[in-house]
């Protein structure tokens, strides 16, 4: 298996929790700024078929990371299909609002301001704040600001897409990929006039397999 | 010292637009601009009446009392073959923001003829379906296309570019809504169409022109009180909800003044502005 630098290097992130922790940061932020119960990212996965919680605040902080939601509906799904954001004042009145998938949630909500995460364009991801308690004067200012927020998450969720795809890369690759992983980790953990002869220790044995990979085709 | 390619950087037009009261300063009006042929003359008594409206969104629930009967109603969809064609719909609205819309537009005009062509299934549409309707409105010689919608696929940048085109020198205005966020989306940063975004106010009669274009104008479109699916309203914002507010005031300056070209109904509307009238 052709393993690639930039894959090599989202595996040894992946075994980080710093884009977690970004995430994480993010939706508490936005609980914050607008004094809500809860708030959350969703990731959309790769082959489009969920939305899963990837960061919670508040409300369902402690069970609802990694569980999926439907793509085609509710809030959410409005808003990742549009690539707009969306303020619903009143879920109950709302044609778009998934109450059963809510009420599986534990909490259902009365207002929901949510917005999408776009990476290039494409929305990769949702940000939702749940009944916001500051007050209101201008609703269109509150979405741009959880628009940026949701920039800020973007960068996050690249990042986890990233560590997803390099995790599911090592499972198909087996031990010799974290094997990998783990020497790459090593050669972080040295200091610098450890890692120079160890660079290029490393320069001799992948000029070592360059040349097995010629003889064998 | 700024290099030309910076400063080109910088004059770049923004990629979305609201009005906030922080920036109420941008919308003077030199005072040698014409302020004639205002108020009364291009909107008193007029009602929509003989205008024909489309509405390309996601459908239309046409028993809500706040929308009234549509003229008709078409889906734009993929067949088995993946072909994309037009038939007649009865589903009404997958989610709520094409009721939204229409109840919007009956508000201002209320004698409008309105035909509803949902290009959104449920939460989820396509580029190309969008296209595609868009070009079968032009094609079927509506007055004036309300497109609270966009897409962000550069593919389709030199077809959308097109129709908005042959829309604009077939009498027919193509009204569109800017996105929310500063992503570069189409067709609404194009000349020939009319582009809109939201102000803060609550009057739902106030129009602003917007002397630094793309966006041309601001309408309402911040807590909207609107028609929902099967009964009742409930309140949104965002520019999709402004935009059917120029659209009902296009139809009703062209119910008065049917021959207008859309170059001067656009005219009508700067001079009908709050900023300028």
């Amino acid at each position: 298996m052709n393993i690639s630098p930039m894959t090599l290097e989202m595996a040894i992130i992946s075994y980080q929790p710093e884009q977690r922790a970004m995430l994480q940061m993010t939706v508490e932020t936005a609980r914050a700024v607008f004094s809500a119960e809860a708030s959350s990212i969703f990731l959309l996965a790769p082959d489009r078929s969920a939305l899963t919680f990837e960061a919670v605040a508040g409300r369902g902080e402690q069970t609802l990371v990694g569980t999926r939601v439907a793509v085609d509906r509710g809030i959410a799904g409005w808003v990742l299909a549009s690539g707009q954001p969306l303020a619903v004042n009143d879920v109950s009145k709302d044609p778009l609002f998934n109450r059963e998938a809510a009420e599986a949630t534990g909490f259902v909500p009365t207002r929901i301001i949510a917005a999408p995460v776009l990476s290039d364009g494409d929305a990769i991801g949702v940000m939702e704040v749940l009944d916001q308690t500051t007050a209101r004067a201008d609703v269109l200012s509150d979405l741009d600001l959880l628009a940026q927020l949701a920039r800020q998450a973007a960068i996050a969720l690249q990042l986890v897409r990233r560590a997803h795809a390099a995790q599911a890369l090592g499972k198909q690759a087996g031990d010799s990929y974290h094997g990998l992983a783990r020497l790459v980790g090593h050669l972080e953990a040295l200091d610098d006039s450890q890692r120079t002869a160890a660079q290029q220790l490393l320069e001799i044995i992948s000029a070592l397999f360059s040349g097995f990979y010629l003889h064998v085709d | 010292m700024t290099s030309p390619k910076a400063h080109l950087r910088e004059i770049k037009p923004a990629l979305t637009w609201r009005l906030t009261e922080a920036h109420q300063h941008t919308l003077a009006i030199s005072s040698a601009w014409p302020t004639m042929g205002t108020g009364d003359w291009a909107l008193g008594d007029a009602t929509g009446k003989g205008v024909r409206v489309c509405l390309l969104d996601s459908g239309v629930d046409s028993n809500h009392p706040l929308v009234g009967p549509l003229s008709a109603a078409f889906t734009v969809a993929r067949n088995v073959e993946n072909d994309i064609v037009v038939t007649e719909d009865s589903e009404g609205d997958s989610c709520g923001h094409g009721t939204a819309c229409a109840s919007i537009i009956r508000s201002v005009a209320p004698e409008c003829e309105l035909v509803s062509v949902r290009v959104l299934n449920g939460t989820t549409g396509g580029g190309e379906v969008l296209l595609s309707g868009l070009r079968w409105a032009v094609r079927n010689g509506f007055d004036v296309v309300n497109l609270s919608l966009s897409t962000n696929k550069p593919s389709l940048d030199a077809a959308l570019r097109q129709i908005c085109d042959e829309a604009y020198f077939s009498q027919t205005l193509v009204v569109a809504s800017a996105h929310n966020l500063p992503i570069e989306s189409y067709p609404w940063r194009y000349s020939s169409t009319i582009s809109v975004g939201s102000h803060m106010e609550r009057d739902s009669g106030v129009v602003y022109y917007n002397p630094t274009p793309p966006v041309e104008f601001f309408a309402h479109g911040q807590e909207v009180t609107v028609a929902r699916p099967g009964g009742g309203t409930h309140i949104c914002s965002g520019n999709s909800f402004a935009t059917p507010h120029i659209t009902g005031r296009c139809a009703l300056i062209l119910s008065k003044y049917h021959e207008l070209t859309p170059f001067q109904v656009k005219s009508l509307l700067y001079l009908t502005s709050k900023n300028v009238g």
